[in-house]
């Protein structure tokens, strides 16, 4: 039988809404927890291999000051996580328009993984999951990763994305059929 | 391969780290699929929080003060219905002054098909686009392509409208009175979209040309509602021309300037209003 995971929290069922709504009134305490809860997965969210530690932090930097300038818009009582991810998801577009245009980059940050920690070779580890989900084309990345790493329900994705569930669908199924074949993959190498 | 692909739904219903509860058939293919037993451990691999989930201290408190230093309480936006009224109180208003400056002499010759076609697809168009631009100043408030797809069928079912319904015939003051019905047309759009700015950035704009296109429409629908009523000229070359030109010309303006405020004000939209 296949091991079952114990369930871990995700972030949206942990009263993000509250912390918004008590943030939109201007509590310290709010905002402080709102941030601290929320950044490390926006800066996962930001990341990419090709990205410098600097330039990630300046966006992560930047996605909060618009969630602070846009706070206004969150309507109490709604998932907060689909309002943040599609303000971290414009800020990213944004940047990545504004890369293509520059085109200048400061040092490739070729050793992204390594930062984040040792992965086994061998077993699958949480890092697996990240590494190869950043290997996914843009689109389906963003949906894998609101799916299966903030744990956001399909309608969430949708909203966030500003797109259709069925579209939201059809991206995932997309990744699923990659990540199978690169399993499929690794697995023949290491049976070499 | 058919069967990995209808796992592929099962995974869609996975939350919290757990595994959905599989159906007999597709347990047993998971178990002997070793493709999708690893897919299925891969995705479930998420941990609560690692080392690479915390954030640089120093970072954490630079984002902290940011935010702190101007931290003020703020007026949640209006409901989307609310603001949906605004949009529509103001189309209302901007018409009634319109038609009132330029008079409804059309009226008297249109037939009722004629008046109650155009009319009611104004009526619906600008209904869809006030409900479609309050959803569009919140994040996480609308479908891209929904948005995009209105702004389209709303400005070729007006100019199908008017060239099915009125006849097809051709004056020698085709352009002299077009010019006219466009001008007085555009100088009605233009204060309109003033109006209805000023509304839109309240929210917060994450696709402003989208955004854009959608208000300078509704401004040209301004327009097009008070000529429908004014103008004395109900031939279709001359409204499929000259009115229609008008709420297109508006939303192509509406999108061009969306597009620039894209890259000149990345933080696009208002802080919200302030509470004492």
């Amino acid at each position: 039988m296949l091991a079952q995971a114990t369930p871990v929290p995700y972030l949206q069922e942990q009263g993000l809404g509250d912390l918004m709504a008590r943030y939109q009134r201007a509590e310290e305490a709010a905002a402080v927890e709102l941030i601290r809860r929320v950044s490390p997965m926006l800066y996962r969210f930001m990341a990419r291999p090709e990205y410098t530690q600097g330039y990630v932090e300046d966006l992560l930097q930047e996605c909060w000051l618009r969630i602070h300038k846009a706070r206004h818009t969150y309507r109490p009582g709604e998932p907060a996580l689909p309002w943040i991810l599609a303000i971290a998801r414009n800020t990213r577009v944004d940047s990545y328009r504004q890369l293509r245009r520059i085109h200048s980059h400061e040092k490739v940050l070729e050793d992204f993984h390594e930062l984040v920690g040792p992965a086994g070779p061998a077993e699958i580890s949480h890092l697996d999951l990240y590494r190869q989900i950043d290997a996914l084309p843009e689109s389906q990345r963003e949906v894998l990763f609101m799916l299966k790493v903030s744990g956001m329900s399909l309608q969430e994705v949708a909203r966030a994305t500003s797109s259709t569930v069925g579209a939201v669908k059809q991206r995932a199924h997309r990744a699923y059929g990659k990540l199978r074949g690169w399993l499929s993959a690794s697995q023949r190498d290491l049976a070499t | 391969m058919t069967a990995c692909k209808q796992i592929d739904f099962f995974l869609d219903q996975q939350s919290g780290g757990s595994l959905p509860s599989l159906p007999p058939w597709a347990a047993a293919h998971v178990e002997g699929c070793p493709q999708c037993r690893r897919l299925f451990e891969l995705l479930q691999s998420r941990p609560a929080r690692t080392p690479d989930w915390e954030l640089a201290p120093l970072l954490q408190s630079r984002i902290e003060r940011r935010v702190l230093d101007t931290l003020k309480p703020v007026a949640p936006l209006a409901p989307a219905g609310k603001l949906a009224l605004g949009f529509l109180a103001i189309f209302a208003a901007l018409a009634a002054a319109g038609i009132a400056w330029g008079g409804a002499g059309g009226l008297r010759l249109m037939s009722w098909t004629q008046f109650a076609g155009v009319g009611a697809l104004l009526a619906a168009g600008t209904t869809a686009l006030a409900a479609s631009l309050s959803r569009q100043m919140v994040p996480a408030g609308y479908h891209k392509a929904g948005a995009a797809l209105l702004v389209f069928v709303v400005a070729a079912g007006l100019l199908i409208a008017w060239m099915s319904l009125f006849p097809w015939r051709t004056e020698g003051t085709f352009l002299s009175r077009g010019l006219r019905c466009a001008t007085f047309g555009l100088l009605l759009a233009a204060p309109s979209a003033a109006c209805f700015v000023m509304l839109v950035r309240r929210g917060t704009l994450l696709s402003p040309a989208l955004t854009g296109a959608a208000t300078g429409l509704l401004a040209g629908l301004v327009g097009a509602a008070v000529l429908h009523f004014g103008c004395i000229n109900l031939t279709a070359p001359h409204l499929a021309v000259w009115h229609a030109g008008i709420p297109i010309t508006s939303a192509l303006t509406g999108f061009l300037v969306g597009k620039r405020l894209s890259h000149s004000d990345p933080g696009r939209g208002a802080s919200g209003k302030v509470l004492d």
